[in-house]
């Protein structure tokens, strides 16, 4: 090792900044080397001089102010963390929120079939021009119960699919015959009178009943059941000539109560122009309110609010409806359907759990005034029909069908205009 | 191995407690209990360092307090992979270092202020200067002591304090200063000869004692 390196090394080796070989090498070097030596005492004598320069001590109050520093960042820094997990938080709440509320919409939309009208208007005039009366069943026997794959599914598009392939297959001219049953019935009826048309002024003027010109069911007190309809389930019969039994007015007020979605007070909300007139329907409703337990039960647990409602709105036709409003059930089974129709008649319809029909009420307006039918169907499809306006009026047209069973299918259903 | 012991500021850390590394992560983890532990650990020896480096204790006082609210401020941004002194230590002499410059341009600007009749400042400075024959011994040694301290160029200043004074290693103040080791080994060398040149001049170390490694103190 020679000077210069020595030299160099010097200050590691003060400091003890050499490795041990190193180390040796310098302190081997500055055993033979007096030069060397000299630089080395040199340099202790300065460091040693400069080390009794002493710091003063470091003044406490500054601490204070840096630990005041120290706090409040780190509650900063506690409020950012905690705050920007809470926006996460948050907005995962937010979008899991948005998430399930379309969700349920969808859910919902599937189950009941709640569309924009304008969609299901869209849908139902193409379904229309291919099936002409989708929910009309011949009157006097059950309608035709929809295919097993159609009836077991609750899900409208199934339905229509269904449906749709079902509807090519069947005959044209039965299918006609199936859509106008009343035209025929009335044909087929020689003793019948004949329609209200042709009848003279002064007879119609006069409240006439007319069940020739009316399907039985719509006939009051025409039974076809051999057995007489129990009092719980039918009214007692108006008398001949035929007032309506009118309830008493506490009875009255019961029913009036019981039913606050009916067609009437829809109508009135929505202001649809194919709404039945609603002079009359007041004290019809109340003295043809339903008579059943089934239909009782329905408006009971419809006025507490456990039943939910759908509509499907169609463009008025001739002989079609304009509106549907479904009453459902927790399980979504259809309860009653009310369909207003574009010529002002209305129907409504309950039904048991299994989806048959149980009672109905079918009113509209002819020439000379009010009228409205009331028919009760027993479990085995007995069904009694009673006149249950006060004017005893018949009505001009046939009345639509009734729906025996499916209405999730009715509901679907196209308009049913007539062509 | 070594012919020098540790400087003044420097502390051993007793091995048994929790390393400055450890309590700057505790203190980012929100602990300020961990980080008045570094206060109370390092408080005394930045301190030290900048009034060595400034030569003024009152202005030192500030930049160290300075310092440390920048630990406080850059605590989030501190990396585990940095020792928590050289970190430290590099905000203290970056403040110092830029303080300095300040300082220096506040006085050229004071001293041309002044009138042209009159007797210039810098020798009125010089002239406050402690003489050698004033008070008693120690406070006699002292300023000269500071005044060969303050002689040194800001960079071996910056590396005879942080070797001698702290304690940190020639590896470590490179970081701190941002000059290569050799440099930084190179700096110090100069520093020491450069000292022992003022030390002599001002009667503290005589020239044939400090030639033969002895010190002309008691």
């Amino acid at each position: 090792m020679n000077h210069e390196t020595c030299l160099e090394r010097l200050v590691e080796l003060a400091y003890g900044e050499l490795s041990r070989r190193d180390a040796a090498d310098v302190e081997r070097h500055l055993a033979e080397c007096l030069p060397c030596r000299i630089e080395r005492d040199r340099m202790a004598a300065t460091v040693g001089a400069m080390r009794r320069l002493e710091a003063p001590p470091p003044p406490e109050r500054g601490d204070a102010v840096v630990l005041a520093a120290a706090r409040q960042a780190a509650a900063e820094r506690r409020r950012d963390s905690f705050g920007l997990a809470l926006r996460s938080f948050s907005l995962r709440i937010a979008a899991g929120t948005a998430f399930a509320v379309l969700a349920v919409i969808l859910v919902v939309n599937v189950k009941h079939g709640l569309r924009p009208p304008t969609e299901d208007v869209a849908r139902e005039r193409a379904a229309a021009s291919r099936e002409p009366m989708p929910v009309a069943a011949p009157v006097g026997r059950e309608a035709e119960p929809p295919s097993p794959a159609a009836a077991a599914s609750a899900k409208p598009e199934a339905f229509r699919r269904e449906r749709a392939k079902a509807a090519p297959a069947q005959d044209a001219p039965a299918r006609k015959k199936a859509a106008m049953p009343n035209l025929a019935a009335r044909q087929a009826a020689p003793s019948a009178p004949a329609p209200l048309k042709e009848t003279p002024a002064e007879e119609r003027e006069r409240p006439v009943r007319r069940p020739a010109e009316v399907p039985e069911e719509y006939q009051a007190g025409s039974a076809r059941s051999e057995r007489a309809p129990s009092a719980a389930q039918v009214p007692p019969p108006p008398a001949a000539g035929a007032q309506a039994a009118v309830p008493r007015a506490d009875e009255r007020r019961r029913l009036e109560m019981a039913a606050p979605a009916s067609p009437e007070a829809a109508g009135g909300r929505s202001g649809d122009r194919a709404a039945p007139r609603q002079d009359g329907f007041a004290q019809l409703r109340a003295a043809s309110g339903p008579a059943s337990s089934w239909a009782r039960e329905i408006e009971r647990r419809h006025a507490a609010g456990e039943l939910s409602e759908a509509q499907k709105r169609f463009e008025p036709c001739p002989g079609g409806d304009v509106r549907r409003t479904a009453w459902i059930d927790g399980a979504q089974r259809i309860l009653k359907l009310v369909r207003e129709r574009a010529d002002g008649v209305v129907v409504e319809e309950w039904f048991d759990e299994s989806g048959r029909l149980r009672e109905a009420l079918v009113r509209g307006h002819a020439a000379g005034g009010a009228w409205a039918r009331h028919v009760t169907r027993s479990e085995r499809g007995e069904e009694t029909a009673e006149d249950v306006s006060d004017s005893g009026l018949a009505p001009d047209a046939p009345p639509p069908p009734l729906v025996k069973r499916d209405p999730s299918g009715a509901f679907f259903s196209g308009p049913g205009c007539s062509r | 191995m070594r012919f020098l012991s540790h400087g003044p500021d420097f502390v051993k850390r007793v091995a048994t407690g929790p390393s400055d590394e450890q309590l700057m992560r505790r203190y980012q983890a929100g602990d300020v209990g961990a980080f008045e532990a570094l206060l109370r650990r390092h408080r005394a020896a930045i301190h030290a360092f900048l009034c060595r480096l400034t030569g003024d204790p009152a202005r030192a006082e500030d930049l160290a307090q300075e310092t440390w609210l920048k630990v406080v401020a850059a605590a989030p941004r501190w990396e585990r992979r940095a020792r928590f002194t050289t970190w430290a230590f590099s905000i203290a002499r970056n403040i110092a270092v830029d303080e300095a410059r300040r300082a220096v341009h506040r006085a050229t600007e004071s001293l041309d202020a002044a009138r042209p009749g009159s007797a210039p400042l810098r020798d009125g400075v010089a002239a406050d200067l402690p003489g050698p024959d004033r008070g008693a011994e120690s406070a006699l040694l002292r300023p000269k002591l500071e005044a060969a301290l303050a002689a040194l160029p800001l960079e071996q200043r910056e590396v005879f304090v942080l070797r001698e004074y702290a304690g940190v290693p020639f590896a470590e103040i490179a970081e701190i200063t941002g000059a290569p080791v050799p440099t930084v080994k190179s700096r110090m060398r100069y520093a020491l000869e450069a000292l022992r040149s003022e030390l002599a001049r001002l009667g503290v170390l005589p020239e044939d004692a400090a030639a033969e490694g002895r010190s002309a103190l008691p």
